[in-house]
């Protein structure tokens, strides 16, 4: 006994509606879900409100922390992948050569690089938002995806950290005057928006390889 | 899962197995085939079993696809060349395991 297209979608309005946000762990869900009630309505002979009600009293709780525990995981995964793509030889090279470029170029224009640290967040959450809402259009609208989204977890963490050197409206923490500190500082974070574009990048072709079947 | 504490560190090399045997698999199938060659003893909660999963993917050990089946998006997956490799290592370390284990349950007193 297989679920019709309504039914498919009720189960995936009741599950949105329960903060499962993400569709690819909500997709998956979906179709665990699925076929636990087609296998209680072929066994039980129940209908498919009384079978989806019946798994979903017993299930529901499991699910929400099955998704929580998801979500985690991929954020840990997400700042795995970040700090093995840091130590790769390439983005160590991509350092370098932006150190270089700062320390030949801009610093010898007495180019005031703390005030360009103190608004960098402000800029990058501009610019990666903009990005962000640019990938996610291309993806389809109002479609959630865990590895995309779950980044800025990793990028405010990051930018959180920053404010607490660079902070322009408040009086420093830490005061930061030495030069050469904070053209490490930039060219470090300019290497940490790369990696967070090409990681965007990476899951932005993932997903619409994998789910370029995707109607409902 | 249960005897969970027993059967939990084995979990990934049995969902290594199984996609050895079958091919490709998806995630409820996975608890429904445990369920019945373990005539019900061993029930993968969805708990268990979708981490699991997540995991081996991430390690690079398996790979998924995604289709259509009965109205909704269905993901399976299945092992990587290097899973493969893998699923022999961790079954090798499994037996052993086991080997291990019923020389301590059923010792041989026998002096050779």
């Amino acid at each position: 006994m297989k679920l019709d297209k309504d039914q498919i979608i009720f189960i995936d309005t009741y599950l949105k509606n329960s903060d499962i946000s993400f569709i690819d762990i909500r997709m998956e869900m979906l179709d665990h879900i699925a076929s636990e009630v087609e296998n209680k309505m072929k066994n039980e002979n129940l209908s498919f409100y009384e079978a989806f009600k019946s798994y979903m009293v017993v299930n529901k709780k499991k699910h929400l922390i099955l998704y929580k525990k998801i979500v985690r995981n991929t954020d840990k995964k997400l700042v795995l992948q970040i700090l093995k793509i840091l130590g790769k030889p390439l983005t160590i090279l991509i350092l370098i050569l932006i150190l270089c470029f700062i320390i030949l170029k801009l610093a010898s224009f007495y180019f005031d690089i703390s005030l360009v640290l103190k608004f960098f967040p402000f800029i990058c959450l501009v610019g990666l938002g903009s990005y962000y809402y640019i990938t996610t259009l291309l993806l389809g609208k109002n479609k959630r995806f865990s590895g995309i989204e779950r980044i800025s977890f990793v990028l405010i963490a990051f930018m959180q950290i920053h404010q607490f050197f660079y902070n322009p409206f408040y009086k420093n923490i830490i005061e930061t005057t030495n030069l050469n500190l904070n053209i490490m500082a930039f060219s470090f974070s300019i290497t940490m928006m790369i990696i967070i574009i090409q990681i965007i990048k990476k899951y932005k072709l993932e997903y619409t390889d994998l789910y370029k079947n995707m109607t409902a | 899962m249960s005897n969970s504490k027993l059967y939990k560190g084995s979990l990934n090399t049995i969902i290594l197995k199984l996609l050895d045997e079958q091919g490709k698999m998806y995630g409820y199938e996975i608890t429904q085939k445990v369920k019945l060659l373990t005539k019900g003893e061993l029930k993968i909660t969805e708990g268990a079993l979708y981490p699991a999963l997540h995991k081996l993917e991430a390690e690079g050990l398996l790979d998924v696809e995604v289709a259509k089946v009965d109205n909704r998006l269905r993901k399976y997956y299945k092992l990587t060349e290097q899973g493969e490799k893998e699923t022999v290592n961790r079954l090798a370390e499994l037996e052993e395991f086991i080997r291990s284990m019923q020389n301590l349950v059923n010792p041989d007193w026998s002096i050779n």
